[in-house]
């Protein structure tokens, strides 16, 4: 950081420093207590981390796992104590504190379904109630997710629970990481949202380890097996999380928030008197393969059972056909058959958290150790952290939070996806029957055998720390402050080793020597966000609130990288003793500063009308480009506190019904080093020597700027029914301008490389509804219910450049499949049919081969390759207030896949297939048999990716699946402990779908943007566990 | 709703504030914006001084890179090597069925080529700016002028048309004079530089060889370049000042990516690209064109051509080798240009012979026709795989209606692919045009 910036924000700091101290006031010395319960409708339940609070007095306390609270030392005299819960009606009592007294205060809260009343505080400035805004806001209760089911992600937490947060997984690994695409992809060069947790940007890209495509050490290239440090955070520190959704609801983000704003929200401690609340969880459990892949087929015809290894060596090569009848098919599984390919992995996950406080004070930690094997012996995950954090008011009109969390991980991945390396890939090739090509034990596998493939090493060792302290300080009644400053720092270890003959020599160069890779990649983020609030009743009811604020983020890349190959001797790995060495370093820098502005206007607190200015500068940003401005405006209306509607929603059975619309903008920067144009260093062979040499690098552009993304968001939040059900719909239109694209130079510059420009646009449009509520309410018996339903529609809308219809997602290895194409989804599926008659019968060469005209014209859109419209469907049922069962069902549709695996095993090469072994197209008897034998050609093409492999990923899964025991307060009791609840929860239990391969929703090729294929990754696995939670 | 208090004029005030606040925050950190790059130089510091040897460097490192690209690909588009690959552009290549949407020309071919040109020209321009007054007897600038000519000559041999700068699109001819320019400048100062090392008190032996060397590469260049413009007695004054055992080699290692021979790495460490099907198959018995043995995996694949210092000749032949270097320029080159220019004469006749030698072949009589189509099969030999044939046929097809191109019926095809006559350069890519604003659009 350069010193101006540095010293601002030191004055800056110092001057909130001394503002706050100076203000330190005299503690009251006439206070009461406040002591009471919060319970459901039924008045029988407890309900746990409700936050009660005195807003006048700025004292607050969280509730027990009964219910129960305490608020000591409130000065005395008339306060107003509200309540308040995620899908908890809000409720307020006006009580008369009195000195040395306690005064009980009992809530009996009703399940809502349009919150007006809940606070959020993403992409408003401060503290706002949802009534406010103009926007959609999706707020996600971590706590009581957690206590419903098991979750042990942050990706996983978001899964199926949120309309238009669509999760990507990719692989099944244990330790790998889904994307997160928030209302589409936007942009051809990225569609990740950024995260913040508790104000502080978050790292969420790949933790930096070795890829493990197995490709040794030329394949270094992503795969299936992407990770994420976002899931390195434990969801049982997490109290919520928001999410706002595009740049209607983003602008005060600014430049990097187009697509949308992710904000964890951790526990916090309990203000009050002296009091400590101890919590403790066990769980265990196992995590296996049950999405299976299909048997290894073999056609024991006469050719097969005469064939011999040599006219020299007459070792029959398929035995087992000696066994059977001619012509008789055979299967083999290996990866189900052989003990040392999978197993069962156990997971164990403990934590323990204690969070309590005084008068003044308060305060959360917790402790967390996970420990999961993956179904692979070579597959682990483990993750330890600790989280503290702690908030101190000096005043009633100042207060601190601290917050820090150390998080340590490390994870093992096996080998996966396109490689003679993976286990998987072995597997589905496998000859079923024949001898083996591996040597005598490892039969039916193809390529490499569990022996030698789970002696591959892959580690990533990851630590990291966030830091944060939030200052808020209210001088006046109409002049708020809030100032957060942390940061976000991830140091990685990561190591790729294998010996001489881990990896399969056809595979990798080196392979036969051994390598070892080690890296240290780094990354830390600093944050520096203040926010200022007026306000000023311009009449009585009217009110108008200023906010105004900065944003400073600097995020530092660094990596060291010493690649060693060619182990002399096995016990001796040392990078730097090994025969081959060679060094790489990396370092990338980003910048930022925005400012912004809003003015809203309240009246009557019905209706709302706001408008802001956000501007943004940026270190990525061209030299002819200065700031950037992103307007926006909202309005909310709460019609159903309107009196001359009250008549006829009350006639409608509408109790709350808020419309709201908004419309915005915000952007999305650059990468680093886009717009200068440089030179770099090279290395040139000069005779025997190596000696430095200039060469072009980047052409630059000066004229670079960030996307523009402007939403529309039309939309109504619903109560019905006293609120038992409710709704909330939003349609969105959003246009992604000035689209970051990377577009080849011309050569004759002299720079043969890309260039980032500001061209083409993208529309995303669609809807998100969500109905929930609680149909059933009786007193043994609750049913909850949720529905979440969303659509994308997702169209290239123009390239920006003159005659360009059609760009290639690069990354793609089976030749072009997907395109990007206007008026078509990015990264749609686009192949060339097979020549076929007049009446469909494929059309073949003299030599049996399928004929395939060439050329982007020949091509025919298939589909898009993510999802158009998803649902996820939750539903909880409590039985005699004990007992609860929880699901989730989570649907996805209108995406395709490109089904390379069974492609591959259709192919001469591995002829393992259901149809190149089906007996009528092997041996053709009737003229439908012949088709058939014809079809086959089609789909054992190898020149080209026929439509056949471009399969509907449809799918319904069981995603999650609970049963919750809360043992009875008297047997908790006798073990000294306050509450007990006993959870066995299930993970991906079960998979509706079409598709032909093994899981719908795997993809080979994660970190490439918008290339989808399922080639060899491991599906989703199956999870089960019981977990047991201890309240004291 | 909070309630307040009503003070508008406090409240104007704290705006005002604020307002100032922001903007004063917004001047200091300009300098925070400006982030570090550890990696890059940018525009303005180029050229520093301290950078003029790394500057000299880099048309070095390009135009080798390039060459090695430029030599493989270039020989599967002509009779080289016969490669139907797997990878579809690679067969189109083999069968000359060219299209500007091809990756792989302008990532292995067109974009090499160019940027070697790029920063030669850059070169010889930054260090004239560097030096002053004596960048016209340093001989970096002469060499970085060298490769900037050889670098016009590879593309205009292998390109139809060339654009330089986002120019309008030079034809060979055009190129080939771009080159000459250059190569008469290079050897000026070339000249000027040997005659001040050697004006210097204690003469360094090597630094006269070195501007010798310099000045022979331009030389060779220069004649290559008029021979390709038919300019016959321009060609031989300039190869006529080569001696003869001129050699100018490229240097390859696998140190680095940059550093590596596109060429060994595809015939070595992939298996692309066979004598199979090519004229050359049949030149089993001259040691300047060695292939690996036909009973192996990777029969009939070449193996290191004359070109190349892991040349062993011998019938068995070796293998290219990750460190090795390729002979670029020679005295040799000049004199078959020379035979070539001054046709069928006894002294063509005489070389041919020496050269038939070099490949165990007995010496011929020949005359005429026969002896110049004899000269080009020897020339074939002695430059196989070197980046010469490409520009050679084109040449012989334009001036000699000598067409050596394949033809007829692609090898191997089932679906009736023949080798497209039509085409014999590569055409631009794609996004030269559409990216460059003086190449017409349709």
């Amino acid at each position: 950081m350069h010193r101006p910036c540095l010293s601002l924000m030191r004055s800056v700091s110092a001057a909130g420093a001394a503002l706050v101290i100076s203000s330190a006031p005299l503690i009251a010395q006439t206070t009461g207590t406040i002591r009471g319960r919060v319970t459901d409708a039924s008045g029988d339940r407890g309900i746990p981390s409700a936050t009660v609070m005195v807003p006048s007095r700025q004292q607050s306390a969280i509730t027990s796992a009964t219910g129960d609270y305490v608020i000591a030392n409130v000065a005395a005299g008339t306060v107003d104590v509200a309540v308040r819960r995620i899908g908890y009606a809000r409720a307020t009592r006006t009580i008369t504190v009195t000195a040395g007294a306690e005064t009980r205060v009992d809530f009996s809260l009703s399940v809502v379904s349009a919150m007006l009343d809940a606070v959020v505080v993403t992409g408003t400035g401060g503290a706002a109630e949802k009534r406010t805004l103009g926007n959609s806001i999706t707020q996600l209760d971590v706590g009581s997710l957690n206590a419903k089911t098991s979750m042990v992600n942050v990706t996983e937490v978001l899964q199926g629970k949120s309309p238009g947060v669509t999760i990507l997984p990719g692989s099944g690994v244990t330790g790998t990481a889904g994307e997160i695409r928030i209302r589409g992809a936007s942009s051809l060069s990225g569609y990740k949202p950024v995260v913040f947790i508790d104000g502080i940007r978050f790292n969420i890209d790949d933790l930096g380890g070795f890829s493990a495509t197995g490709g040794g050490t030329a394949g270094l290239a992503q795969s299936s097996q992407v990770t994420s440090a976002l899931n390195n955070l434990n969801p049982n520190d997490i109290e919520s999380i928001e999410i706002i959704k595009g740049p209607a609801a983003a602008t005060l983000y600014g430049a990097e928030a187009a697509n949308g704003v992710i904000q964890i929200i951790t526990k916090k401690g309990v203000r009050g008197p002296q009091s400590m609340r101890w919590g403790f969880k066990a769980e265990t459990g196992q995590s296996a393969w049950k999405l299976l892949p299909q048997d290894n087929l073999k056609t024991c015809d006469a050719a097969t059972q005469a064939a011999v290894v040599s006219p020299v060596d007459t070792t029959h090569v398929w035995p087992v056909c000696l066994t059977v009848p001619v012509n008789t098919v055979i299967r083999d599984n290996p990866l189900t058959r052989d003990t040392l390919a999978i197993r069962d992995g156990n997971i164990l996950r403990y934590s323990g958290n204690v969070r309590g406080g005084g008068e003044r004070y308060s305060f959360y930690m917790a402790a967390d150790r996970d420990v999961e094997q993956g179904v692979f012996y070579n597959s682990d995950n483990n993750r330890t952290s600790i989280r503290s954090n702690f908030g101190f008011n000096p005043s009633e009109k100042s207060n601190f939070e601290f917050t820090v969390n150390w998080q340590d991980g490390r994870l093992r991945l096996p080998i996966q996806d396109e490689s003679a390396n993976g286990l998987l890939l072995s597997a589905v090739r496998g000859d079923a029957g024949r001898i083996s090509r591996l040597g005598a034990g490892n039969e039916g596998w193809k390529t490499i055998s569990p022996r030698t493939a789970n002696r591959y090493q892959n580690y990533t060792e990851s630590e990291r720390l966030t830091l944060g302290a939030t200052v808020t300080y209210n001088p006046l009644k109409w002049f708020q402050n809030r100032m957060t400053a942390g940061f976000d720092n991830s140091l990685t270890q990561a190591q790729l080793l294998f010996l001489p003959g881990d990896i399969e020599a056809t595979q990798d160069a080196d392979a036969a020597t051994g390598a070892n890779f080690r890296s240290t990649p780094t990354r830390r983020i600093l944050t520096l966000d203040y926010a200022g609030t007026l306000l000023w009743n311009v009449r009585s009811n009217l009110l108008a609130t200023t906010l105004f604020g900065t944003q400073v983020v600097a995020d530092n890349s660094k990596s060291v990288q010493a690649r060693g190959i060619g182990i002399g001797a096995i016990d001796v790995t040392r990078v730097d003793l090994l025969t081959r060495t060679t060094g790489l370093e990396g370092f990338s820098e980003n910048n930022s500063v925005g400012y912004y502005v809003q003015e809203q206007f309240a009246l009557n607190n019905r209706l709302f009308l706001t408008g802001a200015l956000r501007a943004d500068d940026h270190s990525s940003f061209g030299t002819n480009f200065d700031l950037i401005i992103y307007p926006k405006v909202s309005a909310s209306y709460v019609l159903s506190e309107e009196p001359g509607a009250k008549g006829f929603l009350d006639a409608s059975r509408i109790n709350t019904l808020k419309l709201r619309t908004a419309w915005g903008q915000a952007g999305r920067a650059p990468s680093a080093y886009s717009a200068p144009q440089t030179y770099t260093v090279d290395r040139v062979t000069q005779g025997t020597a190596t000696n430095p040499a200039l060469r072009t690098s980047s052409i630059g552009n000066p004229d670079l700027k960030p996307e523009r993304g402007t939403e529309l968001e039309v939309g109504f939040d619903l109560g019905m029914f006293q609120d038992r059900l409710g709704a909330e719909f939003t349609f969105y239109n959003k246009t992604t301008d000035d689209m970051l694209q990377s577009i080849l130079v011309p050569a004759s510059t002299g720079f043969n490389s890309s260039r980032l420009g500001n061209l083409g646009s993208v529309l995303n449009r669609g809807i998100e509804l969500s109905v929930f509520g609680s149909p059933v309410r009786l007193r043994q018996f609750e049913w909850e219910t949720r529905v979440n339903l969303s659509t994308n529609h997702n169209e290239l809308t123009g390239f920006g450049v003159e005659s360009k219809t059609t760009d290639t997602p690069t990354g793609q290895a089976y030749g072009v499949v997907q395109q990007h194409r206007v008026g078509y989804p990015l990264g749609g599926y686009w192949v060339t049919p097979p020549s076929r008659n007049a009446n469909g019968a494929a059309l073949l060469t003299p030599a049996g081969a399928a004929i395939y005209n060439t050329g982007d014209s020949s091509r025919r859109y298939i589909g898009p390759s993510v999802p158009t419209r998803e649902m996820g469907f939750s539903n909880t049922m409590t039985f005699f207030k004990r007992f609860s069962v929880y699901a989730l069902l989570d649907y996805k549709s209108g995406a395709f896949l490109f089904n390379q695996q069974e492609r591959s095993r259709c192919q001469a090469a591995n002829d393992n297939c259901t149809r190149v072994n089906d007996p009528r197209a092997r041996f053709p008897q009737s003229a439908a048999d012949s088709v058939l034998f014809k079809e086959l050609a089609v789909y054992r093409n190898t020149s080209g990716v026929s439509p056949e492999w471009i399969q509907s990923s449809d799918f319904v899964k069981l995603r999650e699946l609970s049963l919750s025991i809360d043992v009875p307060e008297r047997l908790v009791a006798r073990a000294g402990a306050s509450s007990a609840k006993l959870t066995l929860s299930g993970r991906n239990l079960k998979v509706w779908s079409k598709y032909e391969g093994v899981d719908p929703e795997v993809n080979s090729y994660g970190g490439r943007n918008f290339v989808r294929v399922d080639a060899y990754a491991a599906p989703m696995m199956r999870r089960l566990t019981a977990a047991l939670t201890l309240g004291f | 709703m909070t309630q307040t208090t009503s003070l508008p004029r406090r409240f104007v005030i704290a705006r005002f504030a604020a307002t100032v606040a922001l903007l004063a925050s917004a001047a200091a950190c300009n300098e925070f914006l400006t982030a570090d790059n550890p990696g890059a130089v940018e525009e303005p510091d180029v050229n520093n001084p301290i950078y003029a040897d790394l500057i000299a460097n880099g048309p070095i490192f390009a135009y080798q890179f390039g060459h090695s690209e430029n030599t493989y690909w270039n020989a599967q588009l002509t009779d080289e090597i016969f490669n139907r690959a797997v990878f579809a552009e690679e067969g189109d290549i083999d069968r000359r069925s060219l299209y500007s949407d091809m990756t792989y020309i302008n990532v292995f071919l067109y974009g090499p080529a160019q940027r070697a040109r790029f920063l030669s020209d850059d070169a010889a321009k930054r260090l004239k700016i560097i030096l002053g007054d004596s960048a016209s007897r340093d001989l970096r600038v002469a060499r970085s002028l060298a490769y900037a000519g050889h670098a016009y000559i590879d593309l205009a041999e292998m390109m139809c048309v060339t654009p330089i700068d986002l120019g309008v699109p030079k034809s060979p001819e055009e190129m080939f004079t771009d080159a000459i320019t250059r190569f008469q400048e290079s050897i000026t100062i070339a000249t000027a530089a040997k005659t001040y090392f050697q004006s210097r008190p204690a003469v360094n032996p090597n630094l006269v060889a070195a501007a010798d060397s310099v000045r022979y590469f331009a030389l060779v260049g220069a004649a290559r370049a008029a021979l390709n413009k038919n300019d016959k007695a321009g060609a031989i004054a300039f190869a006529n000042l080569v001696p003869a055992a001129f050699e100018f080699r490229a240097y390859y290692s696998d140190n680095t990516t940059g550093q590596r021979n596109r060429t060994y790495e595809r015939l070595t460490l992939a298996s692309n690209g066979y004598l199979l099907n090519t004229p050359f198959f049949d030149m089993v018995n001259d040691p300047r064109v060695p292939r690996i043995a036909g009973t192996t995996g990777r029969a009939f694949t070449p193996l290191s051509p004359p070109s190349y210092s892991t040349f062993t000749n011998t019938l068995a032949g070796g293998a290219f080798a990750p460190i090795m270097s390729v002979r670029v320029a020679s005295g040799l080159e000049a004199q078959y240009i020379v035979a070539e220019a001054q046709g069928p004469t006894p002294a063509t006749l005489t070389f041919v012979n020496t050269r038939r030698a070099a490949g165990l072949q007995a010496p011929a009589t020949l005359a005429g026709d026969a002896l110049m189509a004899e000269l080009r099969d020897q020339r074939s030999r002695d430059f196989y795989l070197d980046n010469h044939r490409l520009g050679d046929l084109r040449r012989y097809k334009k001036y000699y209606s000598v067409d050596l191109f394949p033809k007829g019926p692609y090898p191997g095809s089932t679906s009736g692919q023949v080798y497209n006559e039509a085409i014999t350069c590569w055409p631009l890519p794609t996004n030269e045009i559409t990216g460059n604003p003086n190449i017409p659009k349709n």
